[in-house]
């Protein structure tokens, strides 16, 4: 008999935690069906649409560029949830260990719960996706012209599901889910027998390479979106590929653009860190915010980053509204027969607005969801709160302080990374004015004091904000 | 007879400079097949560290630790892994079962674990529940029984398969005093099946239905008695 079996026992054990833990589990399953959700409703509108357009990639770049951010909170968010449920359930990990469960059973174990909620999470967004496109289509059809056929035949675009594009689906939304749960199944396989059995966590290694591989990596691309405004501005066609994630400009975002923000996803266990130092001592609920979330960089920084990645898009779109000059550009409209970005854009097209609306509420619900994580991991410790007379108020203002301090730090990084193609444009200034040219102040406004306020005022109306009983300090086993 | 267990002049510090403790001082141990020997002492005497030490759950600073003549310290962590699947069976004071499984699947776990099909390890564990009288509440889940018989199923547990040592840490902590008697006559029953015991515990008449008690103090072994001779 090997160490290689029990895997039926573990898919067993994962399943059971996730029907035991419903809320978490429907965290992470959202999480992971949204992007799937586009993803499933983009193959439909993309395939079709790239016919109509005669093979050009515009769409899909664009598509890709609003997608990869929104696959980025996606999976923070669920890696978040997952790392949480991991911690939360340290003890049974221990006990698992104990009963002879090596390093790779424990591993497997978190996989395989990030990988039935991907799962389920996945189909749901699958089917979720093609609902909406089938139900849009008629509107979406009236956006598209015909396609000509093998024999030159116009053909009206019509709504058709193409099952390899299906697999890819599936095959991203496993891939995704196995992503999401990778952390923290390292982790638990790494965690030592005897402080799991205790339920203590182990000791987490300082990592000051971690901040410095993370500027090095936003530098580099801030240096790929000067290269890539430089190679927009003389006309030069890279393969898609290039355009896409290293080099290229899509319309008039720099593509690299990601590339700075996951070199900004690395310094944020930093500067949550940071954060707790520097935070005064009054009020309190702030300073004990800011402690818990530097105490659990797993849990705070994946949400610093997905509110980074939401609010720094934000502020992205928001400065095409500033581009101006012949090869400007606004958002998407009906023209020429297909989805197409045009010249002369209002200030702020109606579309525009949809989508600025859209990464707003995705960023608020990103930091209450972390909140919830926040509140079932600190159980514990809101159990002592309350055992030494802490009025319900007190946890209403913890849970509006986290809510606070999480979106202000990801506002803050969000804020950086969206006005670096202003810097870019800077460094490399071109006549056609292909990045936006100028900060858009009210967005920034948006960004850095009122989202920050609105998730504040969210999560202390949130009931679990609010003393509950049935959370006692002795309870380990959720 | 060859010992089950052995503790050779085992020492096991936490922390270093000024905070440095000395868990365990050279304490030697042996525990043969059939014996069930009860370790006492105050809180912090290393009862739980030696406990840990002999079950691969942690390695000694200096010292060895043999279990059915093998080095612990010359398995890796995945060594001592399998270790604990096969030969070491674990109870602790409370929350011993993984919330998720049922009584028999809790059983079953560590011969799934090491392998074994699902109608082979379950056969094991109702064979392994009968042993303890719960084969009737195999179905249930841990929150559906009594601590007592949640105990009854850690050691159902600890003893199923192949097993050749049985550690006990604080067995009876959360019951009541009969179910605590229970919970100890089973392991004497295991132990006189012929598998070692080591048993941890506050209290000397549970320490009385063990062959020999080891009272430890400080990290060192400070006495020795005969069950009978128990203070």
């Amino acid at each position: 008999m090997t160490a290689g079996g029990g895997s039926r026992a573990l898919a067993r054990l994962a399943w059971r935690d996730i029907a035991r833990h419903p809320g978490r589990s429907l965290l992470v399953a959202a999480a992971l069906a949204l992007p799937t959700a586009m993803l499933a409703s983009a193959t439909v509108v993309l395939r079709t649409s790239e016919l109509a357009a005669s093979g050009s990639f515009g769409q899909g770049n664009l598509f890709m560029l609003v997608f990869l951010p929104v696959v980025a909170v996606a999976a923070l968010t669920a890696a978040a949830a997952l790392g949480v449920g991991a911690r939360r359930q340290l003890r049974e990990l221990g006990l698992l260990a104990a009963a002879g469960g090596s390093g790779r059973h424990l591993r497997l174990l978190v996989l395989l719960q990030g990988l039935g909620l991907g799962l389920l999470g996945g189909l749901v967004g699958i089917v979720l996706g093609l609902a909406v496109t089938w139900a849009a289509f008629g509107w979406l059809g009236g956006l598209l012209s015909p396609v000509q056929d093998e024999t030159g035949a116009l053909v009206v675009p019509r709504f058709s599901v193409v099952g390899r594009d299906l697999a890819w689906t599936v095959a991203f939304m496993v891939a995704l889910a196995l992503l999401s749960a990778l952390r923290p199944a390292v982790t638990a396989g790494r965690a030592p027998v005897v402080a799991a059995l205790a339920g203590r966590r182990p000791p987490r290694p300082p990592r000051p390479w971690l901040v410095a591989a993370g500027l090095v990596v936003a530098l580099a691309g801030l240096a790929l979106q000067v290269v890539a405004g430089r190679l927009a501005a003389r006309g030069v066609i890279l393969p898609v590929q290039l355009e896409l994630l290293a080099l290229g400009s899509v319309r008039n975002l720099p593509s690299p653009l990601l590339v700075t923000l996951a070199g900004a996803a690395l310094c944020t266990p930093a500067l949550v860190s940071l954060a707790a130092r520097v935070v005064p001592a009054r009020p309190a609920a702030l300073r004990l915010a800011a402690r818990d979330a530097a105490r659990n960089p797993g849990r705070s920084a994946p949400a610093v980053t997905a509110v980074a990645a939401g609010l720094g898009m934000l502020v992205v779109l928001a400065g095409l509204a500033t581009v101006t000059g012949p090869e400007s550009s606004g958002w998407l409209t009906p023209e020429a027969g297909y989805l197409e970005l045009q010249t002369a854009a209002p200030a702020f097209p109606p579309a525009l607005r949809v989508l600025l609306a859209a990464f707003t509420v995705m960023a608020v619900a990103v930091v209450l969801a972390v909140n919830a994580l926040g509140r079932a991991e600190a159980r514990d410790d809101l159990a002592v709160l309350d055992a030494l007379g802490a009025a319900p108020r007190t946890r209403r203002a913890l849970a509006a302080a986290s809510a606070w301090l999480l979106t202000e730090l990801g506002a803050l990084v969000g804020v950086a990374v969206g006005l670096s193609p202003l810097l870019a444009q800077r460094a490399s200034p071109s006549p056609f004015g292909l990045y936006p040219t100028a900060v858009h102040w009210p967005t920034l406004a948006l960004v850095l004091l009122a989202v920050p306020a609105v998730a504040a005022a969210t999560a202390a109306l949130t009931p679990g904000g609010v003393s509950r009983d049935g959370g006692g300090a002795g309870d380990r086993r959720s | 007879m060859t010992a089950m267990l052995e503790l050779d002049q085992v020492t096991r510090l936490f922390g270093s400079g000024r905070a440095e403790v000395r868990a365990l001082d050279g304490v030697s141990l042996r525990v043969a097949p059939g014996e069930l020997v009860a370790v006492m002492g105050p809180s912090g005497s290393g009862k739980s560290t030696l406990l840990n030490l002999a079950g691969g759950l942690d390695r000694p600073t200096a010292g060895r630790v043999l279990v059915d003549g093998t080095d612990l310290g010359a398995l890796d962590r995945r060594g001592l892994a399998a270790l604990r699947r096969r030969r070491v069976g674990y109870v602790f004071q409370d929350l011993n079962l993984l919330p998720g499984l049922t009584a028999a699947e809790n059983v079953a776990l560590p011969l799934e674990l090491d392998g074994a099909g699902t109608p082979k390890a379950r056969a094991g564990a109702l064979a392994a529940l009968d042993q303890v009288g719960l084969r009737e509440r195999a179905g249930a889940f841990p929150d559906q029984l009594s601590g007592g018989e949640r105990q009854q199923v850690a050691i159902a547990r600890a003893v199923a398969g192949q097993r050749a040592l049985l550690l006990a840490d604080e067995p009876t902590g959360a019951l009541d005093s009969l179910a605590g008697e229970t919970v100890l006559a089973l392991l004497r029953a295991r132990c006189d099946d012929g598998i070692a015991g080591v048993l941890v515990t506050h209290e000397a008449r549970y320490a009385a239905v063990a062959d020999r008690v080891v009272f430890l103090s400080d990290g060192r072994v400070v006495d020795q008695a005969t069950a009978g001779a128990t203070p």
